[in-house]
């Protein structure tokens, strides 16, 4: 009955237009991209009870709720390394089906959780089922794309790894008005919003699977023919994924992803607390405002700030990893790993010399460069580890991604409770958080430093009927 | 189905897919504008 999804029915006819195959892709990102934006429920629903105001011992806390987004980026790089293979085999239109009925399910328990009060219930839901849908949902166009895209494989999965990095501007400000509209005296609308988003996300990723098609075996894009010369760092070859992870260039690119993220999200997290504290406060008091004025006005600035990094974060996952195309990746990672390493360590500058347009000018780029790392990984890939595998392999790697997600906050935290403990001033255990995650970034160069490429007693060998004599003789 | 029809049904469902994906993205990203004009008055 469920035919239609299998692979070979999916195979795009002579005459397709590959560009078809971006908005089924960006489809699914779109909607997964979410999970960035899911802070917008916490305040709300630490009052779900007390509506006016959070219900101590009876409403759910903030380190409480915060597990939510843990357990589903834990989930995201499980279920990826988990059903990278399956989903290879697949195809990305059963992928893409099955990423959807994860994705909305999880929204529907979820509701259910909240309407119960039991965040045991919004644990499984969101958190390991609709986890799941983002792990499948992630990796689902990935190798597709490239194989649409072989001339351009940077750019092509820049495109459908952006639409991740714009879901959460859509997720927020949908959320929010969401939210205001089933808003009643005795409900903070969470619930309702939460089965109103699994439901519009269902509807969209279902348009994504039902228009994704794969190419023919056999199919090339018109007038390109793959390059006679051997490009360094680029491999004809190809490797599974059961090998690829015994080989050190997995586990240095491993190392790669993990520190950029870490160090990404260290910031990421710090950004809107740190333009307030530097340079806000103190411009807004200057205007001679009242206090209670003083942090609102601060905290919408900071909100606006915090925007704006989602922007250069998308708009970096495309531009990064298209240049990526013509510099190669190595070098790209070079820039995000070394000049990151120098923004990071410039940024305690900023403050000294009282300067918001080049803290947020050097944000702005430290973040594109935290999503150009992400969005140009699978190129990366691709030319270590060929084609025949590299969703799975992908699937692996974003256990790197899951790390960090889960390390990342607690090691900032960890290390500014610790200064602030220690007597540091609030502003300068800012500024001791940025050189340490600039030596994360330089431990991740030199992890990229020595990627090389893949020896040969990894590639995978067909069985062939030469193969199989050639062994026996 | 001749090779000009399917041509102009693909170029219909190009029109129809990036719209589908483009219009939400840029009712966000013009909520980003109007937020980060907060941060710069």
């Amino acid at each position: 009955m469920l035919s239609f999804l299998d692979r070979e029915k999916s195979i795009a006819e002579p005459g397709y237009n590959r560009w078809l195959f971006p908005p089924a892709a960006l489809a699914v990102h779109l909607c997964i991209g979410q999970v960035y934006g899911i802070s917008v429920f916490n305040i709300p629903m630490t009052k779900l009870i007390g509506i006016t105001e959070s219900q101590k011992g009876v409403d759910w806390t903030i380190p409480e709720i915060g597990w939510i987004f843990s357990i589903a980026l834990a989930m995201l790089g499980i279920s990826a390394a988990v059903f990278g293979k399956w989903a290879e085999r697949s195809g990305p239109r059963k992928t893409m089906f099955v990423s959807a009925l994860c994705w909305s399910v999880g929204f529907l328990i979820g509701a259910l959780g909240i309407y119960l009060h039991n965040i045991w219930i919004l644990y499984f839901g969101y958190g390991v089922i609709g986890g799941i849908g983002l792990g499948l949902g992630y990796i689902s166009p990935v190798s597709t794309l490239m194989k649409w895209f072989p001339d351009r494989p940077g750019m092509a999965t820049g495109i459908a790894i952006m639409g991740f990095g714009g879901g959460a501007m859509i997720g927020s400000p949908l959320a929010v008005e969401l939210m205001n509209f089933f808003k009643t005296p005795t409900s903070m609308g969470v619930w309702e919003t939460f089965v109103a988003m699994g439901l519009i996300y269902l509807a969209f990723m279902l348009y994504g699977a039902f228009t994704a098609r794969v190419p023919a075996p056999d199919w090339k894009p018109e007038g390109w023919t793959p390059s006679a010369q051997p490009k360094k760092m680029v491999t004809t070859a190809n490797v599974t994924a059961d090998m690829a992870i015994k080989t050190p260039q997995f586990w240095l690119l491993w190392g790669v992803l993990c520190l950029n993220v870490t160090a990404g999200i260290g910031v990421l997290g710090q950004a809107s607390p740190m333009i307030q504290e530097m340079f806000l406060l103190k411009k807004f008091r200057d205007m001679g405002l009242d206090e209670q004025q003083v942090i609102k006005m601060a905290a919408a600035a900071g909100g606006g700030f915090a925007a704006l990094l989602s922007l250069f974060n998308l708009v970096g996952r495309f531009f990064w990893s298209s240049l990526s195309d013509i510099l190669g990746r190595k070098t790209n990672y070079m820039i995000y790993l070394g000049l990151g390493t120098v923004l990071y360590a410039l940024i305690p500058t900023t403050g000294q010399l009282g300067s918001v347009v080049l803290f947020v000018a050097l944000f702005a780029v430290i973040m594109s460069m935290y999503g150009g790392g992400f969005a140009t990984i699978p190129a990366y890939l691709k030319d270590m580890f060929g084609t025949m595998q590299v969703g799975a392999i992908h699937g692996r790697l974003l256990t790197a991604w899951s790390t960090a997600a889960v390390l990342g906050p607690v090691l900032v935290n960890y290390i500014r409770e610790y200064q602030i403990n220690s007597g540091v001033p609030k502003a300068e255990a800012y500024n001791i958080t940025m050189y340490i995650m600039a030596g994360l970034l330089v431990v991740g160069f030199i992890c990229n430093y020595f990627v090389k490429e893949v020896e040969t007693k990894f590639h995978h060998v067909e069985e062939t009927a030469t193969n199989l004599q050639t062994q026996r003789a | 189905m001749s090779q000009s029809a399917k041509s102009s049904s693909y170029t219909v469902q190009l029109i129809i897919g990036w719209s589908i994906v483009g219009i939400p993205s840029l009712w966000a990203i013009w909520q980003v504008v109007v937020k980060t004009i907060v941060l710069f008055q």
